[in-house]
């Protein structure tokens, strides 16, 4: 560049940075009067301006230092700290980064918790951190880490403890699920080695599935004892400077996954400042307890601020409403174990344990018993499974049981829970499982509105997740508005339920590149943080997706869909072998999308729910106790209602209910204010929406198909019409064909 | 480093910067400490407040390294510029040794979005925004130094005027175009790459 033009720019860039808005658009309009290269140059350099955000806005040596630090393993590791040679990282825990390491002069595997150099740098706090941890290692019970040294190296604080070959708490939760009394049997040794702390006058403070190990024998370990006092005071020293718990900004959301993390478990004794006691640990881990029945903890809020707010003033849904297989007693116990106020609460933490210990007894003589004498008419067992104890321990699995043979009936409507008795399987639920457990890369269910979509994509992420794989769900209707300002923002937002969802504390807002699309960054995001660090099979549930067929920027997602399962395609040995997406989405919408070779999807497994043939109709019929009392009366019920799911179950439901007969039930089928009213309005709403079409329909029901190619498609793939070609064109059922003759002719 | 005072560091330096390639390999390890230093204190990233903190980790870092807020050059210009250029050199080669070591040491294919040693504040490298630093100052050297000083040497914008007698005003008007050329120039680089 002549340097008379750098001048010029120089110049031009400089007064317009003092102007803003239409100011400076005015300035470089009239400045660049007829250059429009010059111009075009200036605004790109103001606009680069804008768009570096913090580029370059710290020295050199920090960013050097934290790129070092985010490599912190590779730099440690084969590194000798004192006698440990360090072998490899095992993770974060509470304060600092924990190594697995040998102790060279014993050739042990030891644990070794490297504290931070900030934490360490006021010797006072390090004087207070040796006492307690050394008053926390004179605690000598089986079910709490061992401490061997607290010692220091050239500057770096560590801990070495035992090394323990197991999983977190946390970990094994994500996992396979457990049955009640695995869970309840680490629930009571976590309260035994608390009851020997407390007795020693040492209260936890934070008691969190991150500081429970279970080893591979199901031995537990309790972790991080007297460490968390003294983190607190780290922590708290932030907190008070902000002045408000409750501020989502507060300087403790550094990492928020991981703040959050702890904020579940803190009680309210703890967050009103009280002098903590025994009680305070009884609370938290009453709230694990209920984690672990429940699959999710029992105050949640989107800020660390919201989940404090309802530590304090929310009352938590009973357990029963997770399962109903949850015994009375569990539930009296979780609720004692949480009471807001302490005085409420169980008061020391034996009578809590000796409450679980016979609960468990229970348990185990109940399953005994029915060992001996087994129930009849159970669902099927997983098959390898002979040993297994017998199904009343597992939680999942317990609801058929009382009342099964009494008709007991279940609302209709909505995905078909998963222990439900009226789920029928096809065909394609077989298809569906298989490709999952295949670990296909892309697997696509469709099919007009209420035909079980939602009920097939619930039993496949369940199935995936007992397997050992880890399971995500996203629900695009439930989805609210504001995710679907711009494609990235929604793109960030299901990069952040991902990670929320398979609880990673990366956060994808915090390494998101501003020089690259948002579909790259969820992409490294997805490589770096998911697949690099989760070893199972992900699963990856996204249901409703056709709400995205009427925004604008659904093709940007479903390129991005798409774009991953090619990456499989070229590297089926890569990582991303290990991601399966499964998508669920309405085929309705093909009323509206005139051009079907638009459909987003040309790749991957795909396969579309079938409507209930006889046999199945027949099934659902028996289970319902049979009020289609014939062969000949359920074959005329299927002419009605043809095989659709939805309104088979429905009507079968409202005869139980109401004691109708089939003619009863004949006779109030088409009209709007009878069982399938609500469903039938919406055909005929989607119908209105398009006139051309509903001349097609209203031809048919007066026996003079006038379909094209095109509408007949539109017309079948949406679900208001059947037959094989445009000739043959005939509603679906013949209550739709009651129906709109009713309303069309 | 403790047993280097800031007195040898200067000397050091005004060694190296007349040609004393001996003093460049007694300051490298100097400046190295320091990065360690402050990568542990970079460490636990759970540890709450950190960015001030680490801040002011920085800045200690920087005074350690030849107490250069202080110095008493006869030329505090030529002293800083020494000082800024050491860093660059000295952080410049760390990423390309370590690159390469990713690279060719054998320990696994770095798909090349990955190879990027070290991240500025999102992930250029070192190595392109020394690139494109030697076409800034190609084309106008009084930026790119004002980019040295700024970003490597870790002055302030009023110590970069008072190094270079102009006003805070006129320093900050340049660093933001330099800033902005600079990232336009990665940021094109990186969508090439791709």
């Amino acid at each position: 560049m002549r340097p008379e033009k750098w001048q010029q720019i120089n110049d031009l860039y400089f007064a317009a940075l003092e102007r803003d808005g239409l100011a400076r658009a005015a300035f470089l309009e009239e400045a660049c009067a007829n250059d429009g290269d010059l111009r075009r140059e200036v605004e790109s350099l103001l606009e680069s301006n804008e768009d570096a955000g913090e580029f370059l806005s710290s020295s050199a040596l920090a960013v050097a230092a934290r790129a070092l630090a985010m490599e912190q393993d590779r730099f440690l590791i084969g590194q000798k700290i004192g006698p440990y040679q360090v072998l490899s990282l095992l993770g974060a825990g509470g304060m600092g980064q924990i190594y697995l390491a040998e102790d060279t002069r014993l050739n042990r595997k030891v644990a070794l918790k490297l504290l931070p150099h900030e934490f360490t740098r006021d010797p006072d706090r390090v004087r207070r951190f040796k006492q307690e941890a050394r008053a926390a290692s004179s605690l000598n019970h089986p079910n709490i880490l061992t401490i061997f040294e607290i010692g220091e190296h050239e500057e770096i604080h560590f801990i070495v403890t035992e090394f323990i070959d197991g999983k977190t708490l946390r970990q094994r939760l994500s996992g396979a699920s457990l049955k009640l009394t695995e869970l309840l049997d680490i629930l009571i040794q976590s309260a035994s080695a608390l009851a020997a702390a407390h007795e020693a006058g040492i209260v936890h403070r934070d008691i969190k599935p991150e500081n429970i190990m279970v080893r591979r024998d199901g031995y537990v370990k309790l972790l991080d004892f007297g460490i968390a006092k003294l983190t607190e005071q780290f922590l708290t020293g932030e907190m008070t400077r902000s002045e408000s718990l409750a501020d989502a900004s507060a300087p403790l959301v550094t990492d928020p996954g991981k703040v959050m993390g702890t904020a579940r478990y803190i009680s309210p004794d703890h967050l009103l400042g009280l002098e903590l006691d025994g009680r305070s640990d009884i609370f938290s881990l009453g709230v694990v307890l209920y984690e672990m029945v429940a699959g999710r903890a029992p105050f949640e809020g989107a800020t660390t601020g919201a989940v404090m707010a309802a530590i304090l003033n929310h009352e938590p849904l009973p357990l029963m409403r997770y399962s109903r297989a949850v015994p009375a007693e569990l539930e009296r116990i979780v609720e004692k174990a949480i009471q807001k106020d302490r005085e409420l609460r169980y008061q020391v933490i034996k009578d809590f344990m000796i409450d679980l210990k016979n609960l468990k007894l229970e348990l185990e003589v109940d399953a005994r018993l029915k060992r001996a004498h087994p129930m009849p008419a159970r669902n099927e067992r997983r098959s390898g499974d002979d040993d297994a104890p017998p199904p009343t321990e597992e939680l999942t699995d317990d609801a058929a049981q009382p009342g099964a043979t009494s008709g007991r009936l279940e609302p209709v409507g909505g995905a078909v829970p998963l222990d439900s008795r009226f789920y029928i399987e096809r065909s394609t639920d077989r298809e569906f499982h298989e490709a999952i457990e295949r670990q296909d890369s892309l697997v696509l269910v469709k099919g007009p509105r209420q035909v079980g979509k939602t009920s097939l994509l619930a039993r496949g992420l369940h199935q995936a997740r007992e397997r050992g794989a880890r399971v995500v769900l996203i629900d695009f209707q439930s989805l609210g508005q504001e995710y679907f300002a711009s494609s990235e923002k929604l793109i960030l937002s299901l990069a952040e339920t991902l990670a929320d969802q398979l609880d990673i504390d990366a956060s994808p807002s915090r390494m998101w590149n501003s020089f690259m699309s948002p579909g790259i960054n969820f992409e490294r995001f997805l490589r770096r943080e998911v697949l690099a660090k989760i070893d199972a099979q992900i699963v990856w549930g996204l249901d409703e997706v056709d709400r995205l067929f009427s925004c604008e920027f659904g093709s940007d997602i479903f390129g991005l869909f798409r774009s991953w399962y090619n990456k499989r395609a070229l590297d089926p040995e890569g990582p991303w072998k290990r991601l399966t997406q499964v998508i669920a989405y309405a085929t309705e919408a093909h009323l509206f999308i005139t051009d079907l070779n638009q459909s987003p999807f040309n790749v991957g497994t795909r396969m579309s729910l079938e409507d209930f043939n006889y046999e199945q109709v027949a099934q659902l019929n028996e289970r319902h106790g049979s009020p289609l009392r014939d062969r000949a009366e359920i074959a005329r019920y299927v002419r009605l209602v043809g095989g659709h799911p939805y309104l088979v179950r429905r009507g079968l439901h409202e005869m139980v209910a109401r004691g109708w007969t089939l003619p009863l039930l004949e006779a109030r089928a088409d009209q709007d204010e009878g069982p399938f009213g609500d469903h039938l309005r919406r055909v005929l709403l989607s119908l209105s929406q398009d006139a051309a079409l509903r001349e097609v329909v209203q031809d048919v029901l007066q026996g003079k198909p006038s379909a094209n190619t095109d509408s007949f498609y539109r017309l079948r793939s949406a679900g208001l019409m059947a037959g094989e070609s445009a000739r043959d064109l005939r509603p679906r059922c013949q209550l739709y064909a009651n129906y709109l003759e009713k309303h069309l002719l | 480093m403790n047993a280097v005072s800031s007195r040898e560091i200067t000397g050091l330096l005004k060694a190296w910067s007349n040609g004393d390639q001996a003093a460049l390999e007694r300051l490298v390890p100097l400046i190295y400490d320091e990065l360690y230093r402050l990568a542990r204190g970079y460490m636990n990233r759970e540890s709450p407040g950190h960015p001030l903190q680490v801040t002011a980790l920085v800045n200690e870092a920087y005074l350690r390294l030849a107490n250069w807020k202080e110095a008493q050059w006869e030329n505090r210009a030529h002293f800083f510029g020494v000082a800024a250029q050491l860093m660059r050199r000295v952080l410049v080669d760390f990423a390309r040794n370590r690159d390469y070591e990713k690279r060719g040491g054998g320990r696994r294919h770095v798909p090349l979005d990955e190879a990027t040693a070290l991240p500025l504040q999102r992930d250029a490298d070192f190595l392109a925004l020394d690139d494109a630093l030697r076409s800034l100052s190609a084309m106008d050297p009084r930026k790119g130094h004002i980019v040295e000083l700024k970003f490597f040497a870790g002055l302030s914008v009023e110590e970069i005027a008072a190094v270079l007698q102009t006003s805070p005003r006129t320093v900050m008007r340049e660093w933001s175009l330099a800033r902005a050329w600079l990232f336009r120039e990665l940021n094109h680089k990186a969508v090439d790459e791709r």
